[in-house]
């Protein structure tokens, strides 16, 4: 028994020092190419654009749902669409964010509803990517526990470093890459794209998470204390996909205007199967334009 | 609790902890750990699920004795019999009877006689018919004196709900399993090291190749028809290297736990990728059914049709894989599933191939002989084909997935499917490599040819990182739902 525990330690041993080397190699060339490095343009934009300028924070459905060249053309203010990912989680997105926001500043969260029944300090993959692939520096933005629950992702995320897809042959989609965004950080890489056949999301369970509601109000006094507001909008889920999850979404419309500065209602959002392109909350190029015209009809309508 | 989960990992570290270090070389004791281990780990799936599999067990270890004890053959053949139709009972309720009703319901309709019939809410306990196989042979095999009946109920018991097996197989016989746990164990290095091994191996298909290919499956299944015939194909060929690598996968992790308690479970495939004919295929895929069927209805039925001659082959074959197809779901394309099958075995038996041994022809290179691997090739095709009707929701799916995959446009470069289909299709041909290279083995990684230990371990250690990196965590293995 002695000898199995031995080999069981001494085979632990060569797995630590694969992940440990891996740990410390540079970021591979495919991780390079990620969207998630658009973070670094998207930063650039935050802090050389001049004011008046309007900041759009949230997941995926925001970049692959605006067309900020026509907010630009019809508001003449200048849009920063700052969305990636919703694995990143909110505390996040509003941590890094909040440096950069400047007097004058208007910020719109149009949150996929599934933030608002999740964890507030969200921690996931492409978060630890976040960190350790894009910026060090980003590490200052996250808390203890965020810390403590990344560490998991570490053996994936160091042998990855020896995974040869990553170095020869690898193949991104091109709407998923760095190089996908516009000067407004829009996705438009798919806009030539045909549709995509998609299916409805599964009804939602649980029920809002009141450290989320917290989280934007937190968010929200700081941008109002640097001179900034803050306006919350609602995401364009496909049709079926909004059927699905109606009673969740009402009570999400309930607690949002029970307590935020709020655009348009979740049934002005919704989208039918030919504006998607290739996920329930993800739009083609006519949607894009879509939604954005209906964002900015609601934003007239409040600034009235 | 699926092997590859971290639930699963605590509970075998504490069983294995008091099983060696508490209750070391204490057979009994050890026996009461397993028995209770089994039941916490069947429970743990759902509670409501375990009393149907004491009650069976006890009936079935009274109806043993009972059957060994009288000299009377007809009451032997009554015992044995109540034992049967308790089990075929058992599993015809709970699996079997919706199915029965909404068919017989159909039928009704069709002839335009209107039915009201209900189907019933019943929860299908899980495993239940792999524990039922191996009930059923327990009485037959008493029956026919091929076993004695074991007086020590808590053996009967950890044979029948030994937790490696009880999900998904492999169906011990009892006088394979229930000797090795009435007997003493002591740690066994060599054989505990080369169960770690079966593992890694097992998780390695499981979650690298079954789990990659699902992701890719299901999403060319849920829009088949609006695929080329050549993303059609690859979706077929990629389901039936999942099926096998997630159902052997399993069957390998599940040997190897059983290694590392000291036991020695049933082989359960054997590269069926590499046979010549379809009947070959058989001898090597879910060994432990296919045998229990040979015993108990091919063997019989073959000796009751033996009149007929060929036909009387034939016949058997057929109700044979009729219910290689039922057991595996209550639903008609499984039924279907079956009898193509059976349909394949009918050339076979009529130009008298089936009762010649099957042997691989290699040349130099170790690659097969053109002959062989044409026939491989062909065998691997209608393999393919049979899983089409075994993965799709119905007969008519089936035939349609079958119509498209041979319709124009037949080429075209697959659109939207997911990143790993890269990963799966790489992988699946990694698989099929190293098994032909390891085909003489137990198990593929059961012997390496690198003789430094720290190579070894570092070879080990390529396999855990491919399974971090490339692992998907996918869901219950397919063979929990039969």
């Amino acid at each position: 028994m002695h000898k199995f525990i031995l080999k069981i330690a001494q085979f632990f041993l060569v797995c630590f020092c694969f992940i440990a080397i891996g740990f410390f190699l540079p970021p591979t060339p495919r991780a390079k190419t990620s969207l998630l490095f658009g973070e670094v343009r998207k930063d650039s934009l935050l802090k050389n654009v001049k004011t008046p300028r309007v900041i759009f924070v949230g997941d995926s459905n925001v970049s692959f749902g605006l067309n900020g060249q026509i907010i630009k053309d019809s508001l003449g203010i200048y849009p920063i669409n700052t969305t990636i990912h919703f694995s990143i989680g909110l505390q996040y997105m509003f941590k890094h964010t909040l440096p950069y926001i400047k007097s004058g500043d208007v910020v719109i969260l149009p949150l996929i509803y599934g933030f608002y029944l999740d964890t507030y300090d969200k921690t996931s993959e492409e978060l630890f990517r976040m960190v350790m692939d894009v910026d060090k520096n980003n590490l200052k933005y996250l808390n203890k526990e965020q810390i403590l629950h990344l560490i998991p992702y570490i053996p994936k995320y160091a042998l990855t470093k020896f995974d040869p897809f990553e170095y020869v042959g690898f193949i991104n989609n091109k709407w998923y890459e760095v190089t996908s965004f516009n000067e407004f950080g829009d996705v438009t890489a798919h806009w030539n794209e045909g549709n995509q056949y998609v299916a409805p999301m599964p009804p939602m369970s649980g029920s809002i998470n009141p450290a989320v509601i917290n989280g934007i109000k937190e968010f929200e006094q700081e941008v109002v204390k640097k001179g900034g507001s803050v306006f919350l909008s609602y995401p364009c889920p496909q049709d079926a996909t909004f059927r699905n999850s109606v009673d969740i979404i009402n009570a999400i419309q309930q607690a949002l205007e029970a307590n935020f500065n709020v655009l348009g209602t979740p049934q002005r959002y919704i989208m039918p199967d030919s504006l998607l392109f290739n996920a329930p909350y993800h739009l083609n190029k006519k949607g894009a334009d879509r939604r954005t015209k209906l964002l900015i009809e609601d934003w007239k309508l409040v600034k009235r | 609790m699926l092997f590859n989960s971290l639930p699963f990992f605590i509970f075998f570290v504490v069983v294995f902890f008091l099983y060696y270090f508490v209750f070391k070389e204490k057979t009994k004791s050890q026996n009461v750990l397993l028995l209770v281990a089994n039941y916490f780990f069947y429970a743990w799936v759902d509670w409501r699920l375990l009393p149907l599999l004491i009650v069976s067990t006890l009936i079935f270890y009274g109806l043993g004795i009972a059957i060994f004890n009288t000299n009377n053959e007809k009451r032997k053949s009554l015992f044995c019999t109540l034992g049967v139709v308790f089990g075929l009972g058992v599993l015809g309720y709970f699996k079997y009877v919706n199915f029965f009703i909404t068919s017989l319901s159909d039928l009704f309709e069709s002839l335009g006689l209107h039915t009201n019939w209900h189907t019933f809410k019943i929860l299908v306990p899980i495993g239940i018919s792999f524990y039922t196989f191996r009930l059923l042979s327990y009485v037959l095999d008493i029956h026919r004196e091929e076993c004695e009946p074991t007086r020590n109920f808590v053996a009967f018991a950890t044979y029948v709900a030994f937790f490696p097996c009880i999900l998904s197989g492999p169906i011990d016989r009892p006088n394979k399993l229930i000797p090795q746990i009435e007997t003493k164990r002591i740690f066994n290095y060599s054989l505990a090291t080369d169960g770690l091994r079966q593992i890694l191996w097992g998780l390695f298909k499981k979650m690298v190749i079954a789990d990659n290919c699902a992701g890719v499956v299901d999403r060319i299944w849920e829009n088949y028809t609006d695929h080329s015939g050549s993303t059609l194909a690859l979706g077929a060929i990629l389901c039936s290297i999942q099926v096998y690598a997630d159902f052997s996968g399993y069957t390998d992790m599940a040997i190897g736990i059983g290694k590392l308690l000291g036991f020695r479970l049933t082989k359960n495939f054997n590269y069926p990728f590499f046979s010549k004919n379809i009947a070959d295929y058989w001898k090597k895929w879910h060994i432990s059914l296919t045998s229990w069927l040979t015993d108990y209805v091919f063997t019989p039925l073959n000796f009751t049709f033996r009149k007929l001659k060929k036909w009387g082959v034939i016949l058997a074959v057929l109700v044979n894989f009729t219910l290689v197809g039922l057991w595996h779901g209550a639903n008609w394309n499984f039924v279907a599933f079956g009898v193509f099958h059976g349909l394949l075995y009918i050339p076979l038996i009529l130009s008298g191939v089936l009762s010649k041994e099957v042997k691989i022809e290699t040349g130099k290179w170790g690659l097969p002989q053109l002959k062989d691997f044409c026939q491989m090739l062909l065998t691997f095709f209608l393999v393919v084909i049979g899983g089409i009707i075994f993965k799709s929701g119905s007969i008519a799916e089936a035939w349609h997935f079958v119509a498209r995959l041979f319709s124009f446009p037949f080429f075209s470069i697959p659109v939207g499917l997911p990143r790993v289909t890269l990963y799966a299709s790489v992988f699946s041909v990694v698989l099929i490599i190293v098994e032909w290279i390891g085909r003489h083995n137990d198990y593929t990684l059961e012997r390496i040819p690198i003789k430094s230990g720290l190579l070894r371990l570092v070879l080990y250690a390529i396999i855990v990182g491919t399974i971090i990196v490339y692992g998907n965590k996918g869901g219950a293995f397919i063979y929990f739902q039969f």
